[in-house]
């Protein structure tokens, strides 16, 4: 009982001094979250030092947003920056998180954007948590680069600490973490830089930075940078990272407007393949037609003289990402050479990636290749929006035109989108002056959807008039491909003998195609012999080919003496040009009876 | 009797107190130390306030900014610097090149001249030349007369920003005598500086100086940050003033256009993108925009996306298969069912095959798995990605799967689909396969996937390819060497080595069988007399067959030139069959003068007069 009591009395002392203490600690971390008089005082003194107070002096954080935005509005950018260094110097976290909220009171986002940095490095390296949050609760386009400053100054102090923070964010702060991290702590080896940036599941960023830095490094020697640059690469250009791809080209411009044209050999012996030649001089060309005619002049007639083709991909491949870039490059580098031929590239690249934006601006181009780049134009669109083209086809003047990009068209259309494609077609086919009807090309399409759809529509198509055929054996046909037995069904439905015929010998074919064999031979046998003469003139070739045992087996009955005769005559063609003959000579001597 | 018994035990209860708050007090010491040590750090403790604060070594005044530079030598001023924060680095420069002369200043330039990975020379020198720009900008610009690159470009950038800020028209009127990709930089940095100046003038200066498009582009970047109240006033604002066609577009504008949309979708959701949409069919701005925007939106919520789509009406077939594709990326099934429960027959069957093609780029193996589960008319297009991007990832699994498959037929067409595609990535390590798998052999594949693999081995290392080609017997029927896929593939990259490599060949059927393609690239390559050349000692059918084929593209890409050769053909009816290819290129009238087009109709018979 006695021990009892005295735990009981040590434990309840025990809590209550944990609590007394408890309570002390979070009265004191209110009192400094409040307070916080001495925070930056070491600025205050650092930038006393620097003298950076004196462009700010008078005016109080407690100035109006109006008043401290058109304070700093009237200076210089470098007088700006050492104004809001003395302006953000010794105030405490309170006044600093205030600035923050203040900035956002502006009008000018400059100002906005560079005092509200100069607040977060100042802020980063003492309470960089925190300074997270306040971030977190800008307009989230702008965390981004504020993001980057906390860490620049936070991984400068602490990198540990910032590096295990960095990997709880969320992309694309996450990324801005490591780009602070890597801009700021250059002083590490390479090795370790990478392997935070690994840590951090964004290893390109640290092959991206080291190429930006490279190149904004400002030294002169372009080789050399060059070089360096592509002794880091495995595998062509055009695998690269973007930022990478930027990094190359700039050195390479760079180098190229110093030394010449010399230069553009040993850029292209880095990236001996044709498709990163073509990349790598498209690129240079898109600033340099401008910036230096003569030098891009120059690069062109290089290219052609040296490989033609690539010059020609240069142009399709600018025109895939800006077709009017392209199409005024190709028309100066067609200037006085080749029949258009550039600009011809250039529409047929600029077709692929965009048809309708190159018909629309079709006027604009020069004269004769108006028509062409309309034409090519709805050319490509049947594949990508074919239900546009009719529409815009009736802008074609040249009916030879006009048709050729119909007739192109409807079948592309069909396999994109039956419905619309055949009501067109069917639309279009009660024009009795048109030669070439639309709805029977599609037919097969319709039946692979739906057969007896097709079957109904095919029956009320007229029929062809050289051969009085119905489109509706388009339709058994392919309908036997998935049904053979319902294709036979419809045979009924056939509107005359040549059709019926016509129906028979495609299920014929189908049935090969199955190997049976037998139905081949027997599906003709009630129709009158001279049909059937026909149809095995279409499935006998074959069949001697490729079963010709079989064939040989039934010929005894088969149906009639010219049947036999076609039949052995196939039969010998088949012998006499293979590697293995498969006739014995009696069955050779018994067929060149019959084929007498 | 509780209190009773604290009373008669006050040594145990202050023993406990005594405990309870150290203890209590060392967690929170622990905390406050090792978990949120800021707290602790605005004291004279501080790490960067210290790196800030430190005091010269010699003890003087640092107040005494006159004789701050002078007595700084330049390893001195890069040790004192080295040590800083990037925002104390920053400030420092000021600090000690504030008031320095311009000699020092120009000296400080010139010794940090910057080396391999010094970025503290190239800091060191842009705050230098940034306060030089400010008392003598032209004296600026020429101590960066021989800089070049992106270097340059940031140095007169820097300058003009402090040059326009003092006097602009000078500075306007210095760039406008600078070249071309520096009037850029001129422009950048007068923007950067002058954001006081309204917006119209700026534009003007831009255009003065050879860069409009840099100051829309900046207006466009500058106005992605303001707030927008009212998104379809300013959505109707922008078009008005960008344009009704994306070509015209520059990609800071459409992202402010994106922007606008995505504000606008956000406060008013669907109907936002209704509105939007009214005006998004063919190729407009506003198609353009939606289809952005819809790429945010499935980012976050696929099967959202999908809703808002169909609520807002914006369910295109264009649209839908935007969405179904980042959505197979992230989730194939149900991307693949999301597809499936598209009403429109038009758009269903095509996104279904979008979102099979999308799912096998992320996750094959799952794709190969779920296979048989898929509609019928589905699975063999999932079989066939699924196989050409397993192998992509991980070939060994691919190959674990095809000594899996036990039908001969399947096991066929699915090792050329694995091996077309390892060949387009890999095609040493597809050769080896080919070379060593006894299954290719069983399958009788060896001479097919030896074309493919050759072909594209051929890419890279032709000579390799060749001898590899060789050791390989000839086809049975045609005696054809597979050395002609070699030589035909490389004659597209490299028609020289190509026709080197024909004296390799093994027989003249061989060597006629690259002849096309050689013809094909010799033309492409302005060479076309050595077409001519190529088939001289072919018996007169090959020639017949390969004129008749060559002329096919040459009269299609080229009909000016085959128009001047026609008389080199060696017969007329080669000379006939080439006009016509001539005749029917879609580039006839305009590469063929009147006179060539009325000299080309004594080749034609009058049905092709039509066409010139």
């Amino acid at each position: 009982m006695e021990k009892t009591a005295l735990s009981a009395s040590f434990a309840v002392g025990l809590i209550l001094g944990a609590i007394t203490i408890c309570i002390v600690t979070v009265i004191f971390l209110l009192v400094r979250q409040q307070d916080g008089s001495d925070f930056g005082a070491q600025f205050d003194r650092t930038l006393n030092g620097t003298n950076l107070n004196r462009t700010s002096d008078g005016l109080s954080s407690r100035e109006s947003a109006a008043g401290i935005e058109s304070h700093f509005m009237a200076m210089s950018p470098q007088q700006r920056t050492l104004s809001l260094a003395g302006f953000v110097s010794g105030r405490n976290k309170r006044e600093l998180q205030g600035l923050l909220t203040t900035a956002e009171e502006f009008d000018i986002q400059e100002i906005r954007d560079e005092l509200q940095d100069a607040v977060i490095r100042v802020l980063a390296v003492s309470s960089p948590r925190q300074v997270l949050k306040d971030v977190s609760s800008l307009p989230s386009n702008r965390q981004y680069s504020l993001v980057v400053a906390v860490f620049q100054e936070w991984s400068f102090v602490d990198l540990d600490r910032a590096v295990a923070v960095a990997k709880q964010l969320e992309e694309p702060l996450k990324q801005a973490a490591l780009e602070g991290i890597l801009t700021s702590r250059k002083d590490l080896e390479d090795s370790y830089r990478l392997n935070l940036a690994n840590e951090l599941q964004n290893e390109q960023m640290f092959h991206d930075l080291a190429a930006r830095d490279l190149v904004n490094s400002g030294i002169d020697d372009h080789a050399d940078t060059w070089n360096q640059l592509v002794s880091k690469v495995d595998g062509g250009f055009n695998s690269l990272s973007a930022a990478y791809q930027d990094a190359l080209v700039s050195v390479a411009k760079a180098w190229v407007s110093q030394d010449g044209l010399s230069v553009i050999t040993a850029i292209n012996s880095a990236f001996p393949e044709r498709k990163d030649r073509v990349r790598i001089t498209q690129l240079l060309l898109s600033t340099l037609v401008s910036e230096d005619e003569e030098l891009a002049g120059d690069i062109v007639e290089k290219l052609r003289l040296e490989d033609r083709e690539a010059l020609l991909q240069v142009v399709q491949t600018w025109a895939q990402d800006d077709g009017w870039a392209a199409y005024r490059a190709a028309w100066w580098m067609d200037q006085g050479t080749d029949h258009m031929r550039m600009q011809r590239a250039a529409i047929e690249g600029w077709a692929r990636s965009n048809p309708l934006s190159l018909f629309r601006n079709a006027n604009e181009l020069t004269e004769p290749l108006a028509d062409f780049s309309r034409t090519t134009a709805l050319l490509e669109m049947r594949f990508t929006s074919p239900k546009s083209v009719p529409a815009l086809a009736e802008q074609i003047e040249d009916p030879y035109t006009r048709n050729l990009i119909l007739d192109n068209l409807i079948v592309h259309w069909a396999e994109r989108d039956l419905t619309s494609a055949l009501r067109w077609a069917l639309e279009q086919d009660q024009d009795p002056s048109r030669e070439i009807q639309y709805t029977p090309r599609i037919l097969p399409i319709a039946a692979r959807e739906s057969p007896t759809q097709a079957l109904t529509i095919a029956l009320e198509v007229p029929l062809r008039e050289d051969d009085e055929v119905g489109p509706e054996a388009k339709v058994l046909a392919m309908w036997a491909t998935t049904d053979v037995d319902a294709a036979l069904d419809s045979i009924p439905q056939m509107r005359n003998q040549n059709t019926r015929m016509r129906a028979f010998k495609s299920i014929g074919i189908e049935l090969m195609n199955q190997q049976d064999y037998g139905r081949v031979l027997a599906l003709v046998e009630t129709e009158p012999i001279k049909d059937q003469l026909n149809y095995f003139e279409a499935v006998a070739p074959r069949f001697a080919r490729e079963n010709p045992r079989f064939l040989i087996e039934m010929f005894d009955s088969l149906p009639s003496e010219s049947i036999k005769r076609l039949c052995s005559e196939f039969l010998l063609k088949s012998n006499s040009g293979t590697d293995n003959p498969f006739l014995t000579d009696d069955e050779v001597r018994k067929f060149e009876q019959f084929s007498r | 009797m509780a209190t009773n018994k604290f009373k008669q035990r006050p040594t145990q209860l202050i023993l406990g107190l005594i405990v309870g708050s150290i203890l209590a007090g060392v967690l929170a010491s622990v905390y406050l130390v090792f978990v949120e040590p800021s707290f602790f750090s605005s004291g004279v403790d501080q790490p960067l306030p210290n790196q800030l604060l430190e005091p010269d070594s010699n003890g003087i005044d640092e107040h005494d900014e006159t004789t701050e530079m002078s007595r700084l030598s330049n390893s001195e001023l890069r040790d004192r610097l080295r040590e800083k924060t990037p925002y104390a680095r920053s400030l420092d420069f000021y600090a000690i090149l504030g008031d320095a002369t311009l000699a020092q200043l120009t000296e400080v330039f010139q010794t940090n001249v910057p080396a391999a990975a010094d970025d503290l020379s190239k800091d060191i020198q842009a705050a230098a030349i940034q306060l030089i720009a400010g008392s003598d900008p032209q004296y600026a610009m020429s101590l960066i007369a021989t800089t070049s690159g992106e270097h340059r470009n940031v140095q007169v950038s820097t300058i003009f920003e402090e040059w326009s800020f003092d006097n602009l028209e000078e500075a306007v009127e210095y760039g406008m005598t600078l070249r071309k990709a520096d009037r850029l930089a001129v422009v950048n940095g007068i923007l950067n500086s002058r954001f006081d100046l309204p917006f119209a003038e700026l534009r003007t200066i831009a255009l003065r100086l050879g860069h409009e498009t840099a100051a829309v582009d900046w207006s466009a970047r500058r106005r992605l940050n303001e707030e927008i109240e009212n998104p379809p006033e300013v959505w109707a604002e922008l078009i008005a003033e960008f344009g009704d066609t994306p070509d015209t577009l520059s990609d800071h504008q459409i992202n402010l256009l994106v922007h606008v949309a995505e504000t606008w979708f956000k406060k008013q959701g669907a109907e936002a993108i209704q509105a939007i949409n009214r005006n998004a069919s063919g190729h407009t701005t506003n198609a353009l925009v939606i289809e952005r925007l819809f790429d945010l939106v499935v980012k976050e919520d696929p099967e959202k996306a999908m809703e808002l789509a169909r609520e807002a009406h914006a369910d295109s077939r264009k649209i839908l298969t935007r969405i179904i594709e980042q959505w197979a990326l992230i989730d194939g099934w149900a991307a693949f069912k999301a597809a499936s429960a598209i009403k429109d027959l038009y758009s269903r069957n095509p996104i279904q095959q979008d979102a099979i093609r999308a799912w096998s780029k992320t996750d094959p193996a799952s794709l190969l798995a779920a296979k048989d589960q898929l509609p019928k008319e589905f699975q063999s297009l999932a079989y066939n990605v699924a196989i050409q991007n397993l192998v992509r990832l991980d070939p060994e699994k691919a190959i674990v799967h095809i000594n899996g498959i036990t039908d001969t037929h399947t096991k066929s067409w699915v090792t050329q689909v694995m091996v077309g595609s390892w060949a387009e990535y890999d095609p040493h390590a597809a050769l080896q396969w080919i070379l060593s798998d006894p299954s290719v052999e069983e399958l009788h594949l060896k001479p097919r996937l030896h074309s493919v693999v050759l072909g594209k081995l051929a890419q890279n290392d032709p000579n390799y390819a060749l001898d590899i080609a060789l050791d390989q017997p000839p086809d049975v029927r045609t005696d054809i060497g597979v050395e002609s896929v070699v030589i035909s593939a490389l004659a597209a990259r490299d028609v020289d080595e190509a026709l080197s490599m024909l004296a390799h060949s093994r027989n003249q059927v061989t060597r006629e069988a690259t002849y096309l393609s050689i013809g094909h690239a010799l033309r492409a390559a302005g060479r076309s007399d050595e077409i001519f050349d190529l088939v001289k000692d072919s018996s007169e059918e090959v020639q017949s067959q390969f004129f008749n084929s060559v002329t096919g593209w040459w009269g299609w890409y080229e009909p000016n030139d085959l128009f001047e050769k026609l008389e080199k053909f060696p017969s007329d009816e080669l000379r006939s069959e080439a006009a016509v290819n001539i005749a029917l290129s879609p580039a006839v009238r305009f590469s063929l003068t009147e006179v060539q087009r009325e000299a080309l109709k004594k080749y034609l018979s009058e049905y092709y007069w039509q066409f010139l």
